[in-house]
């Protein structure tokens, strides 16, 4: 549309992006409400997949949570001039995440009520105590991290202020990935390469959160990104997408040499219904292979294609994920090695989910308060990258 | 000027008048409103004084409680608190103060039970209070022995 | 003195009654603990770890088809019986062919009450516990349904409430929203009682009692016949044992 008449209907835009994101976290409370009157019955979880679809929302969005600060510690931490501006942007949206994905984490527990008592009764054993301290912290260390940036008398205390975000994150994501390394007993998980693979997937879905989000800003505010930085910042979310499938290839290559774990991978990988599906379709394929083409592929790698890699890497996550939680959960456990079993329980028997709507509904209320964070603070606070070569009009370069 | 001073002097020497904006009321329509909303004040403080008394309970077996009613009015909860930690994690099921001896003695002689009716024994006062009782989605309500007595027939 | 003077001093005075109220009523507040805690002594031992409670089950008795254990267990705590994905199942009749050589066999299953519970580490409110004597229960009072222990149990022992329920047993509170399993009907052993499946079962395949007595007839039992921990490479020293597996 015309960058003109849009200026003018700037406003109300906005209020309409506002009112989208009210009603879809409105849905989202409602689906919560219809939760806690009735019973996890409603969803599709059950006795054997004890962990459903709000846990995909809510894992990607707090893995995204910690790696979007990537962009801010190349700043601050690394020194590389050019992402400094970008650091408050990437507190936000970092804040942003977390708070989303632990509206859908809490919102889902069978007694949400109960929230105070996880903050008063502290099991020091624990991965998910751990983790109410370093979400808290997270919250806080980010807050006066932006504040540093910020505000300029404060601009001395970015460095340490930095440090301790870049530290943090990294313990917050490993403690992500020791939710599940530490279940001793799943052969989906129960692997020490889990915490460094949550943490190279949280730089690459980190990444891709910022550019969606960069590329919207700009093209809302009728700028061009710096080819240049835009040259770098892809290269980099390539770099992270690679890692990723590196570590996810690592584990699965590991998991198919010891033969008791070979009836697991084989129906994660091969015959298991929608999990191969989504593993090789919608991670390897779409979520890994076609990104890293549209990013290394000298003549396709311009904004947009950019920003398509970043939603497919995004779309790459969920899959993940979903194979990941729920096929690992899928998969009985092997009580009884060497014997085959069968029970009232589903002993010995593959898992069905079939994720209600209620269990998206709740999702995407997490996604929706990321959304009107991130909006109602990208309008009120300077978050906009001031690059100072490039603050073309979109109109005039045409 | 001292804008504390200037506050106080708002307070204090100003008229009535001008602090309840008296000169507001020129309309009639204004008055009107005025007038009911006064009205209905007024009605709300008389029907909540009339009501404020105790709500009337269903005791059941009643007789001599564990401790004097009032105290247990005020510390039922703490009690309770304290009671469940011992029975669940210690293994102690025969204190003074255990939820099943509540309602063995307290639940409702007509249909066995401390909540259901705006007279039981706990939903009484807690629904007068607006308290919401979380105890019985998880612990039967009903006195033991005669649910024992309804299983045996 | 000016107006503002006589108002600073004022709200001095104010201060000073606020914070004598509030000592007041803090000191009214604590009174009763205090009065409590003199309370709690007078009433029957807690359990200590001089008894270690355990289950021996001898599945060559365990006939095939039969489920009577299960019949008394869901009779005992109340529990409906169903079968469906969302059901509870405390305890559950397991069917096992030996892969290799095609023998059959069929044992009840249920919490093994572990020595070192994964249920309990990863518990973030530290409702899922170990007692004393080795019960591993839910705290259902702090238990806020997250499912950790449900994914960290090795044996699938746990179940999670998925609508209100009605009707408990006034001896096994449950309710929705929160995890449940075998208790090893914690209710009669504190009474000197058997669990229910122990009693339950006809052809007296499960032997419920004290470990850590070498005289009791468990013990002795395991003494001599052999029997194996399921899943024992987990190192979890389990409190339930089978024979003939």
């Amino acid at each position: 549309m015309q960058a003109r008449t849009f200026n003018r209907n700037e406003p109300l835009y906005f209020y309409a992006l506002i009112a989208v994101g009210l009603l879809v976290l409105l849905a989202g409370l409602y689906a919560a409400h219809m939760m806690e009157e009735h019973g996890h019955i409603i969803t599709g979880m059950n006795n054997q997949i004890v962990w459903g679809m709000p846990h995909v929302f809510a894992i990607f969005m707090i893995v995204a949570a910690s790696g979007v600060l990537n962009i801010a510690s190349i700043g601050s931490v690394f020194g590389k001039a050019a992402y400094k501006g970008r650091g408050p942007l990437a507190g936000m949206l970092s804040i942003a995440l977390l708070a989303g994905g632990l509206f859908v984490l809490m919102l889902d527990l069978g007694r949400p009520d109960r929230i105070i008592v996880a903050a008063t009764h502290y099991n020091v054993t624990s991965v998910f105590a751990w983790n109410i301290l370093l979400y808290s912290g997270l919250f806080t260390f980010v807050a006066l991290y932006m504040w540093s940036l910020m505000e300029r008398r404060m601009n001395p205390w970015i460095k340490p202020a930095g440090l301790i975000v870049f530290a943090w994150r990294i313990i917050l994501t490993t403690g992500t990935g020791l939710i599940f390394a530490f279940l001793v007993a799943r052969q989906a998980y129960a692997s020490p390469i889990l915490p460094p693979m949550f943490l190279v997937m949280s730089f690459a879905w980190g990444m891709a959160v910022f550019f969606i989000v960069q590329s919207a800003m700009y093209s809302w505010n009728g700028k061009i990104q710096d080819p240049v930085l835009l040259s770098r910042m892809k290269n980099l979310l390539g770099i992270f997408v690679l890692g990723a499938l590196y570590l996810v290839a690592v584990y699965h290559l590991t998991n198919l040499y010891f033969a008791r774990q070979t009836s697991f991978e084989h129906f994660i990988l091969i015959d298991g219904g929608i999990y191969p599906w989504l593993f090789w379709g919608g991670y390897v394929l779409l979520g890994s292979a076609l990104p890293l083409l549209l990013i290394f592929t000298p003549g396709l790698n311009g904004p947009r294609s950019v920003l398509f890699a970043s939603i497919l890497t995004i779309l790459g996550a969920f899959s993940m994920l979903y194979v990941f939680i729920i096929g690992g959960q899928a998969f009985p456990l092997d009580i009884f090695p060497g014997y085959e079993v069968k029970s009232s329980f589903g002993d010995g028997q593959i898992g069905l989910y079939h994720p209600s709507h209620w269990e998206f509904l709740l999702g995407f209320g997490g996604l929706s308060i990321a959304f009107l964070i991130t909006t109602i603070g990208v309008r009120a606070l300077n978050f906009v990258p001031q690059d100072k070569t490039y603050a073309v009009d979109k109109r005039a370069s045409d | 000027m001292n804008p504390l001073h200037d506050q106080s002097a708002a307070l204090l020497g100003r008229p009535l008048r001008d602090v309840l904006h008296v000169d507001l009321l020129v309309t009639v329509p204004a008055r009107i409103i005025v007038f009911i909303v006064a009205l209905l004040c007024l009605a709300n403080i008389a029907a909540a004084t009339e009501s404020y008394g105790m709500p009337k309970l269903d005791i059941g077996k009643g007789g001599h409680c564990v401790a004097d009613p009032q105290w247990m009015r005020v510390n039922h909860m703490k009690v309770l608190f304290q009671q469940r930690d011992e029975t669940v994690h210690l293994g102690i099921r025969d204190g003074k103060y255990s939820l099943k001896n509540c309602i063995e003695c307290h639940a409702s002689l007509r249909d066995n039970s401390v909540i259901g009716r705006a007279d039981s024994f706990c939903e009484g006062c807690h629904r007068y209070e607006a308290v919401k009782i979380d105890c019985f989605e998880c612990h039967s309500s009903k006195r033991s022995t005669a649910l024992a007595q309804e299983v045996s027939k | 003195m000016s107006d503002t003077d006589a108002l600073i001093g004022n709200t001095d005075q104010k201060r000073r009654q606020f914070l004598k109220t509030s000592v007041g009523a803090a000191a009214v507040a604590v009174a009763p603990g205090m009065l409590l805690f003199d309370m709690a002594h007078g009433k029957s031992e807690p359990v200590s770890g001089k008894v270690r409670w355990g289950m021996l089950i001898d599945t060559a008795k365990c006939k095939d088809g039969c489920d009577d254990c299960v019949k008394a267990c869901n009779k005992e705590n109340g529990l409906s019986g169903g079968l469906s994905p969302t059901d509870s199942q405390w305890i559950r009749k397991v069917e096992l062919k030996d892969m290799r050589s095609g023998r059959e066999l069929a044992l009840p299953m249920m919490c093994q009450h572990c020595a070192e519970p994964p249920c309990v580490d990863v518990c973030p409110t530290g409702s899922s516990f170990k007692r004393a004597d080795g019960i591993v229960l839910v705290d259902k009072h702090i238990c806020i349904g997250c499912r950790y222990c449900m994914m960290a149990c090795p044996y699938k022992a746990r179940s999670f409430v998925h609508e209100p329920l009605h009707d408990q047993k006034p001896d096994v509170p449950r309710g929705r929203g929160t995890v449940e399993s075998c208790t090893m009907c914690v209710h009669r052993v504190d009474k000197g009682e058997q669990p229910a499946c122990a009693e339950g079962c006809k052809n007296k395949s499960i032997m419920f009692g004290n470990l850590n007595d070498p005289e009791s007839e468990i013990s002795r039992k395991i003494r001599t016949v052999a029997s194996v921990q399921i899943r024992a490479d987990l190192g979890l020293n389990t409190g339930i044992h089978y024979q003939g597996l």
